[in-house]
């Protein structure tokens, strides 16, 4: 019964705890700030939630089975949460959305808000904050090997899936 | 609780997730969420009813433990494919990067097409329904009104401006 309450918690804490810690952060400004302020609000969370669990099961059979199915749910929900607050931070979807809440727009006039140009230079910024990337004389280059692993699997499962853009 | 129940949520989903790629690489469907939430919500829902039918011993709270992870790593994949539909653009910055070699930021945006970062996300919202045309433009459909609501009201209630796309 308690995993369940803790489960069924686990997203209003999270965003309870975030909305906490975002008011408090001085340089919420900062795209990477608040990145780092949502991920610690969400592994806070994780953390306290499974001492609740593990000291409510303490030296019962069910621990680690419970703690497990915890852990599994909790993992899920916490990743669900930061992957809907990147969308709404840099999301391409999400930021045209926006735009077009405001007001009527036409194709040239998104295009002009929301350019090509801005989309790439925006990622190769964030990229080379990251330390993604490295510029030298002018070029960039992979500064990380983890970075081009994790988009060589994300290519794989498009291929598999059978998108277009992996081979374009 | 058991970790039969965690076992076979895993179980039922790679299931799920099997036809959806068998089903996507026949033919996509052309609206492909729903789909999908069919085959990685629905198919492994379907799964744990017939198993609570064949095997009436597995308790009531079992059963609900596992309905509820099935459709938690449903929604989990759903969340994460519009990341592998769309192509997004900063993967596709590091896969030209590393095909092509070190380059500048203007061959960067040269290399990397417009259709791909920008027209195929529009389309995919006009065919999702979130963005309806009329004569003056384009505007958001009753769905994008509402999700836009609920995201601005997220990120007033974090007193955050809006995202940087």
């Amino acid at each position: 019964m308690i995993t369940w309450l803790l489960i069924f918690l686990f997203l209003p804490t999270v965003t309870l705890t975030h909305v906490v810690a975002s008011r408090l952060s001085i340089r919420n400004r900062q795209l990477f700030v608040r990145h780092r302020t949502a991920l610690q609000s969400i592994f806070s969370v994780i953390l306290s939630f499974t001492m609740i669990n593990l000291l409510y099961f303490w030296q019962t059979a069910n621990l680690w089975t419970s703690t497990s199915y915890l852990l599994i749910s909790i993992i899920s929900l916490s990743h669900i949460y930061f992957l809907m607050f990147c969308n709404s931070e840099t999301g391409r979807r999400y930021f045209l959305m926006n735009l077009l809440s405001k007001k009527t727009m036409s194709i040239s006039e998104l295009r002009e808000a929301y350019s090509h140009q801005y989309i790439i230079s925006m990622r190769i910024k964030r990229l080379l904050h990251w330390k993604i990337l490295c510029e030298q004389n002018g070029r960039l280059q992979l500064a990380n090997k983890n970075s081009l692993r994790f988009s060589k699997i994300h290519q794989v499962w498009a291929k598999i899936l059978g998108f277009s853009w992996p081979s374009k | 609780m058991t970790s039969l129940v965690i076992l076979l949520s895993f179980v039922g989903f790679i299931l799920g997730l099997s036809v959806h790629v068998f089903w996507w690489r026949i033919s996509r469907p052309v609206k492909d969420v729903p789909a999908l939430i069919l085959c990685v919500i629905g198919i492994p829902l379907i799964l744990v009813i017939v198993f609570k039918v064949a095997y009436p011993t597995f308790s009531n709270q079992e059963f609900l433990a596992l309905l509820f992870l099935s459709c938690l790593h449903g929604a989990h994949y759903v969340t994460l494919y519009p990341a592998w539909q769309a192509g997004s653009p900063t993967v596709l910055v590091v896969l030209e990067i590393e095909r092509s070699g070190p380059s500048s930021a203007l061959q960067l945006e040269q290399r990397i097409s417009e259709k791909l970062v920008c027209e195929e996300t529009f389309n995919r919202l006009l065919n999702e329904n979130w963005v309806l045309k009329n004569e003056a433009g384009f505007l958001l459909d009753r769905y994008g009104r509402s999700l836009t609501g609920i995201c601005k009201q997220w990120r007033k209630l974090l007193r955050l401006p809006d995202g940087s796309g």
